[in-house]
């Protein structure tokens, strides 16, 4: 049975307008030949990928295939592991982020993280989110007011801490923290966010929260998204890549890689024959 | 074989009552043992502070009056005695008559033991005197103009038994039964002062004539046998004497006035030396304190004041009056000292009497002597007081009276001691001599523990918080394993080693090569980074020979050689700047004392002790830092050292500050170190180059010596309970501060 025939012409034609448009985003980053190992196990093979400019790109695949070693190799915290090697390059808009003679603390600047447990501070939520500008040397008090108000909204936070930003971070909610997180990596402007598993610790109603913020957010940001839901792929992302045992297997729009993929595998993954 | 499916094994999980009471009865078995122990460590705390202040207290208890005796009238013909005295038992009451005549009584019952005539003919007391040091020798003057000296003495006799042990009492005459001196007209005033060398008396007769006389002794070497040979002076003088007494040392007469002046006339040759005011009222007492160097004035007023002589700035002695003590109602007739403290009575007019101390500046106690006084007597151990009326009645007073010599003010303030020349913070519990003051001021000890805290903590702070951050954040894992242990084995070091080394091996060290320590503190910091930049921008090829994580070790031989090469400039660098001994420059140019044993040797060893301590609570702290914190702030761009200061820091802080806490808590408490090598001089000043005291070195020193339940002992004691406080309230601030740091940063 073929599930487009029963979708209305119209709506078809926008889908296809849409895909064009997308296919036709410039590309953020491209990744050519990358292989990373950890000592002498090899965790990324040949890994090749171009991830477009403003739009969300999920990487799935079952625990312990790769997804969030390829997403650390975006901002290099890799390096932060020992006996890790990488090959291969990296060009995130023309420079290449594995050379190893670049600025790692702008490269990070540059490509902000998120982690799947919300890690604030122990500061307030203020100090929070104004850390990243602080460490870039921005001290005016009037400029720090007006980033953490623009990334607290920014991160759909704002009306809730409004009245409360020099209480403890660590005082907010799960779900609040974790968006927290967000709105302190996007008060520093990054080109790309990086999220690994940002909602694997929170509960349906925050994970709605966050999953909104990244539909919002791709109108500014580059996002990549390392996830084991894959609801959460199918829903959030325009692009997804299929990874298995370090080796990416296919990498398409979201909508061809869960509805029609090209690759056995993948389908096997999708539709739950393994995890 | 059949495949047989699993069935649910038979496992009786809820049939084992017996399991189930035993495992709760562990459970309660525990629960209350950790309890008990709880609280007994608590209660244990707490009985070494309650012990600890049982034995301080009495140090501020007040004196007090025990019991009062009526003695009856010493002789119904002249009833008020001119002098009175105690034996060292308290059984036996001296009193000599304004007739001439010493009467031996018991103190128990007043029963007449013996009397003795002084004299044969008819004799009219007038004066009498005698010496703190040396009570037993009394001198008498008379309406005659005579001069006596007699020895009262108490032997035991055990004829009886044991249990019925008695005192004889008995008068012996050193100087002869007769006359020694003879004045023209009736003695007024009346002094001595004697010891193995010679005796002086002075007396003052009614007509204004001053005679000094000098009894030399010179003992022949073979027979063993004394002779003496008598000297006399006599020099009219042109005020009105109201009062008399002569120093210790036989070098000084003090006339009191009656416009409240002291006049001291050298005993060499009667010229006046020096006049001062000691008060607006007429003079009308005076006493030298035990030990001849304090001179106590009453006057007509009733204000008592103590004067001494002081050094002035072109090394002269001149008497100055150095503190007043609290007055009587009237008239003070009667100063006498205290045969073994510096304390003394003082009667007035009406018949108060008011015991003092000199050192505290205090009066300790006040009796009521119910009408005027004619004669007091100290038993030689202060704890008894003999008061005679004007109608010769005399009472017994048992005083409870152990430690006058100390208060808060001697403790903690500024005392003008005896032969100093300002008031200063002394401590010094002991001397040579038994009429010595003890100097017991705490704040030289105190000061001296923050000194040597301070100095200690100068030094190992900055290495151990330094080598805490650099071992948690950066040093590679396995190189951390084997670092982390070694450094804690430090701790393991007896500190009796420690000490023993700083003050035999680096004390020394350390003075024959001070230019070249100073040397390896300037060059050592700057060269190790020197070496780690130019490791880490032109290390090249070697770089990559060198396993990861393990270069640090590199710096061991770099340490070496720099220390090496710091020991051998420092004599060049010596020569050409500090003449070549940078010790006697820094005293004679610089005007710095140098001890052997000084904070800079201390800063080291106990810093040295201190080290482990801070270092492994503060790695642990650092290495308690949630790596989710440390990721956070590494992928907003932050640098390693922005992570570190921003973020590391600030979330460590709790475990930080423990670290710290216990450290000082530890260099405070320190004592073996302290004790080999401070060189223990217990003197105030910030000088790197001098000892110190501190509390826990003193406690060390002195409880040996200390007799048990004196005012030294529980002033020792009183030091334990200082640094006891001390340590129990900055662990307390520090555990507060702790919490609310980790309330703060809670919930990682």
């Amino acid at each position: 049975m073929n599930e487009a025939s029963e979708i209305p012409q119209e709506q078809l034609d926008l889908d296809v307008e849409r895909s064009a448009e997308k296919a036709q985003a410039p590309v953020a980053v491209t990744v050519r030949d990358l292989n990373l190992y950890y000592g002498e196990v090899q965790a990324l093979k040949d890994i090749n990928l171009e991830i477009r400019e403003k739009q969300v790109t999920a990487f799935i695949g079952p625990s312990g295939c790769g997804k969030s070693t390829l997403l650390r190799c975006f901002n290099r915290m890799n390096d932060l592991i020992e006996d890790c090697r990488t090959e291969g390059e990296i060009v995130l808009h023309g420079s290449n982020v594995q050379d190893p003679g670049i600025d790692v603390a702008d490269l990070r600047r540059r490509v902000g993280m998120v982690f799947q447990k919300p890690n604030p501070f122990p500061k307030s939520i203020f100090e929070n989110v104004a850390y990243g500008l602080r460490i870039q040397g921005i001290n005016k008090r009037q400029t720090l007011e007006d980033a953490v108000e623009w990334a607290l909204r920014g991160a759909a936070l704002w009306e809730e801490v409004e009245n409360r930003l020099d209480e403890s971070a660590l005082e907010l909610s799960g779900g609040q923290q974790q968006r927290l997180v967000i709105a302190r990596a996007i008060a520093v402007q990054p080109e790309v966010i990086l999220l690994d598993e940002p909602c694997s610790a929170l509960d349906p109603i925050s994970t709605l929260k966050v999953e909104e913020l990244i539909n919002a957010l791709k109108e500014k940001y580059t996002i990549i998204i390392v996830t084991h839901n894959m609801q959460q792929a199918a829903r959030v992302s325009d692009r997804t890549a299929f990874m298995y045992l370090g080796e990416m297997i296919e990498y398409g729009e979201t909508d061809q890689v869960f509805t029609n993929p090209r690759v056995k595998r993948t389908e096997d993954y999708i539709t739950g024959r393994y995890g | 074989m059949n495949a047989v499916t699993p069935e649910t094994p038979e496992i009786a999980i809820r049939k084992r009552p017996r399991y189930q009471l035993w495992r709760a009865r562990k459970d309660s078995i525990a629960r209350w043992t950790i309890s008990i122990g709880g609280t007994l460590v608590i209660g244990a705390i707490a009985m070494i502070f309650v012990y600890l202040l049982w034995v301080v207290w009495p140090l501020f208890t007040p004196a007090s009056v025990e019991s009062r005796v009526e003695l009856g009238a010493n002789n119904e013909t002249a009833p008020a005695p001119a002098w009175l005295a105690l034996d060292e038992q308290g059984e036996v009451v001296s009193g000599l008559s304004r007739t001439g005549v010493v009467h031996f009584r018991s103190a128990h019952g007043g029963e007449m033991i013996s009397s003795q005539p002084l004299a044969t003919g008819e004799l009219e007391v007038t004066a009498t005197a005698f010496e703190a040091g040396k009570p037993g020798l009394v001198a008498v003057g008379s309406a005659s103009g005579a001069v006596q000296v007699f020895e009262h003495q108490y032997a035991m006799d055990f004829s009886t038994g044991v249990e019925t042990r008695r005192v004889v009492p008995s008068l012996e005459f050193p100087y002869g039964e007769d006359a020694l001196l003879s004045l023209q007209a009736p003695v007024t005033h009346l002094a001595i002062a004697d010891d193995s060398r010679a005796l002086l008396l002075a007396a003052h007769g009614a007509d204004g004539d001053l005679v000094l006389l000098r009894a030399a002794k010179t003992q022949n070497l073979l027979s063993g046998e004394v002779q003496i040979d008598i000297q006399t002076q006599s020099q009219g003088i042109p005020f009105g004497v109201t009062a008399l007494a002569l120093s210790g040392d036989r070098r000084w007469i003090y006339l009191g006035d009656a416009s409240g002046n002291i006049h001291r006339f050298s005993s060499e040759n009667l010229e006046l030396q020096q006049t001062i005011a000691v008060s607006e009222h007429a003079i009308s007492a005076v006493s030298m304190l035990l030990g001849g160097v304090s001179l106590l004035v009453g006057d007509e007023s009733g204000a008592l004041y103590q004067a001494f002589p002081v050094r002035d700035d072109q090394n002269q002695l001149s008497l100055q009056a150095i503190r007043s003590f609290p007055a009587l109602q009237a008239e003070i007739v009667l100063i006498q000292p205290e045969q073994r403290r510096k304390g003394f009575v003082a009667v007035d007019s009406s018949g108060n009497v008011g015991l003092y101390h000199a050192t505290t500046g205090e009066q300790v106690l006040d009796i009521d002597g119910q009408g005027p006084v004619a004669a007091v007597g100290l038993s030689p151990r202060a704890n008894a007081i003999l008061l005679a009326g004007e109608d010769g009645s005399i009472a017994l007073y048992e005083v409870d009276n152990p430690h006058p010599d100390v208060s808060w003010a001697t403790l903690w303030e500024k005392v003008w001691y005896e032969n100093y020349p300002e008031p200063d913070y002394v401590w010094q519990s002991s001397a040579a001599n038994t009429d010595f003051e003890p100097k017991f001021s705490l704040t030289p000890l105190v000061f001296g523990t923050l000194k040597a805290a301070l100095y200690a903590m100068l030094f190992a702070v900055p290495l151990a918080l330094m080598a805490a951050a650099y071992t948690a954040c950066f040093m590679a894992p396995a190189v951390r394993e084997l670092v982390k242990p070694i450094i804690e084995v430090m701790a393991a070091l007896p500190t009796v080693v420690l000490g023993f080394l700083a003050g035999l091996w680096l004390a020394p060290f350390v003075e024959k090569h001070l230019a070249g320590v100073f040397m390896i503190l300037l060059v050592l910091p700057p060269g190790v980074i020197a070496f780690a930049y130019l490791w880490s921008r032109h290390g090249g090829a070697f770089r990559k020979r060198v396993p990861a994580g393990w270069a640090p070790l590199l710096l061991v031989p770099v340490v070496v050689l720099l220390v090496a090469l710091a020991m051998w400039f420092a004599e060049p660098v010596q020569a050409v700047l500090f003449g070549g001994d940078l010790r006697a420059w820094l005293t004679r140019e610089a005007g710095i004392a140098y001890d052997q044993r000084n904070a800079l040797v201390i800063g080291c060893a106990m810093g040295f002790a201190v080290i482990p301590t801070i270092f492994s609570i503060a790695e642990d702290a650092f290495y308690g830092v949630p790596r989710s914190l440390t990721m956070g702030s590494l992928a907003l761009g932050a640098t390693p050292w922005q992570t570190m200061t921003s973020v590391i820091l600030p979330t460590a802080s709790p475990g930080i500050f423990s670290a710290l806490m216990i450290g000082l808590g530890r260099a405070v408490g320190e004592t073996m170190i302290v004790l080999m090598a401070t060189g223990n001089t217990p003197i105030m000043d910030w000088n790197l180059f001098e000892g110190m005291r501190t509390l826990a070195a003193n406690i060390a020193v002195e409880m040996p010596e200390s007799a048990v339940g004196s005012s030294h002992f529980r002033v020792l004691f009183l030091a334990a309970l200082v640094l006891f406080l001390f340590t129990f309230v900055v662990n307390t601030g520090a555990e507060v501060i702790r919490q609310r740091l980790r309330e703060k940063y809670s919930s990682l």
